[in-house]
């Protein structure tokens, strides 16, 4: 269990995160057995709090519902959950690109596109491919930390693909005349691999090759960028 | 047609002889057989709760019975899908519901502030006390016992979450608590309500 994302259990059980947490957590909980154990049963306990609710159903919805069914059509068990996950993971793309911009809009501050790369529509069309590339690899790992002193950092390695997708949300002002960095660490080398817009501080991006890296990090630094970070806001180790 | 009226028939004595009515576990395992009298029994038993806490999170009774039908159609479609060792059949339906009318809140929220609309469904939906049973109220009692012993922090996360529909980074603005707080008493709030409620499911470490 992996400290930082396995405490959005609870958070996770009562639908309390947004869709990119979501699929962080769910790709988590999926190779951490005692971490499904637990969701269960907090959503087990988290169901009892409808026993508090339970009201008299009105005439006509029994009908309704009863006339709907007889008019739907079932899932058939394995099957289609097979081609389930793939969709959802490609669903989560999109979904996960408007909770950044979303999260950006609630604290009113410019989404500014990273890296300078999603410049028109096809680009962040190319840029969406990307993303659910690594979301989809069967060897994708979530790693989640919070950054000092805000903000919080989610990166999704695919050593398979070579490729890493960094969500960054809630970062503090950067400051007048200054932007973030994001870098790969490989044997305390820092190696550049992207920057956030002047005022942005929330991106969505694909970050690589990643082999090697065994951390993320995220730094403070003037506009125009430094060769090396120097002051960095918080780092994000890949194993 | 509300509480759990099939426990309910449970605690009645029943002649040897008598077949036990059905749980919701076994109802849907019909319903995934396509069985549409068993998903009208699982309806009736389920429906009660799926309503109310849909209409206490969307707070509009049109709404909410919206929600309700698709989450039953839902059920329905992917009954073939329950997993009975991840948890019961009621919970596995309050979470679609739950999810469901979480999303419905706020996409809604997206367009437009609905602080106008709480206001005045603020209103108490009145609780049908016809239909109340003894189960039902011996189980409110338990949540509410439960609940009373979560710190005034942890009850309001997951009361704020959980009823009213918001995230976690809404629930920390509310408390005027740092987000790591709030995801830490979500969970915290939790474990102790399960551990009260002496929930437990197998393969727990």
């Amino acid at each position: 269990m992996s400290g930082d994302i396995h405490t959005l259990a609870g958070a996770y059980a009562l639908d309390a995160v947004d869709d990119v947490e979501r699929a962080a957590f769910e790709r988590h909980v999926a190779e951490c057995e005692p971490c499904r154990t637990e969701v269960a049963e907090l959503r087990q306990t988290v169901a009892r709090l409808a026993d508090e609710t339970v009201v008299a159903p009105p005439p006509g919805l029994r009908e309704r519902t009863l006339a709907q069914v007889a008019r739907t059509p079932q899932l058939r068990g394995r099957a289609a959950g097979a081609g389930r996950r793939a969709g959802r993971w490609r669903q989560l793309t999109v979904a996960a690109a408007a909770a950044v911009l979303v999260a950006g809009g609630a604290s009113a501050v410019t989404w500014t596109v990273s890296s300078g790369r999603i410049s028109d529509e096809r680009a962040s069309a190319d840029e969406a491919r990307q993303v659910a590339a690594v979301l989809e690899a069967p060897d994708a790992r979530v790693f989640e930390r919070s950054l000092q002193p805000g903000g919080a950092a989610t990166v999704v390695v695919s050593r398979e693909r070579d490729r890493g997708v960094v969500l960054l949300r809630d970062l503090p002002e950067p400051g007048r005349g200054r932007i973030y960095e994001l870098w790969l660490i490989h044997g305390g080398e820092p190696r550049k691999v992207g920057q956030l817009g002047e005022g942005a501080r929330a991106a969505t991006t694909v970050v690589g090759p990643v082999a090697g890296a065994g951390t993320f990090g995220v730094s403070n630094e003037p506009r125009g960028g430094s060769a090396a970070p120097t002051r960095i806001v918080g780092t994000v180790e890949l194993s | 047609m509300s509480g759990d009226p099939d426990q309910a028939r449970r605690l009645r004595p029943v002649p040897p002889d008598t077949a036990t009515p059905p749980t919701a576990e076994e109802l849907l395992a019909r319903v995934a057989r396509g069985d549409e009298a068993a998903f009208a029994s699982l309806y009736d038993i389920v429906v009660g709760r799926v309503l109310g806490l849909t209409r206490r999170v969307v707070r509009d009774a049109a709404q909410a019975e919206e929600v309700t039908q698709e989450v039953m159609v839902e059920v329905w479609r992917t009954a073939g899908r329950f997993d009975a060792g991840r948890g019961s059949a009621l919970a596995w339906i309050l979470t679609m519901a739950h999810r469901r009318v979480v999303d419905r809140v706020r996409s809604e929220q997206a367009h437009t502030r609905r602080t106008s609309q709480v206001a005045a469904a603020e209103a108490h939906v009145p609780y049908d006390e016809v239909v109340e049973d003894v189960t039902a109220r011996l189980e409110r009692e338990q949540v509410r016992r439960c609940l009373g012993r979560l710190t005034p922090v942890q009850r309001e996360a997951v009361t704020l979450a959980y009823y009213g529909g918001h995230t976690y980074r809404e629930v920390a603005e509310k408390l005027r608590t740092p987000l790591p707080t709030v995801k830490t008493r979500m969970r915290d709030g939790l474990i102790r309500m399960r551990d009260c409620l002496g929930i437990e499911i197998e393969g727990r470490a």
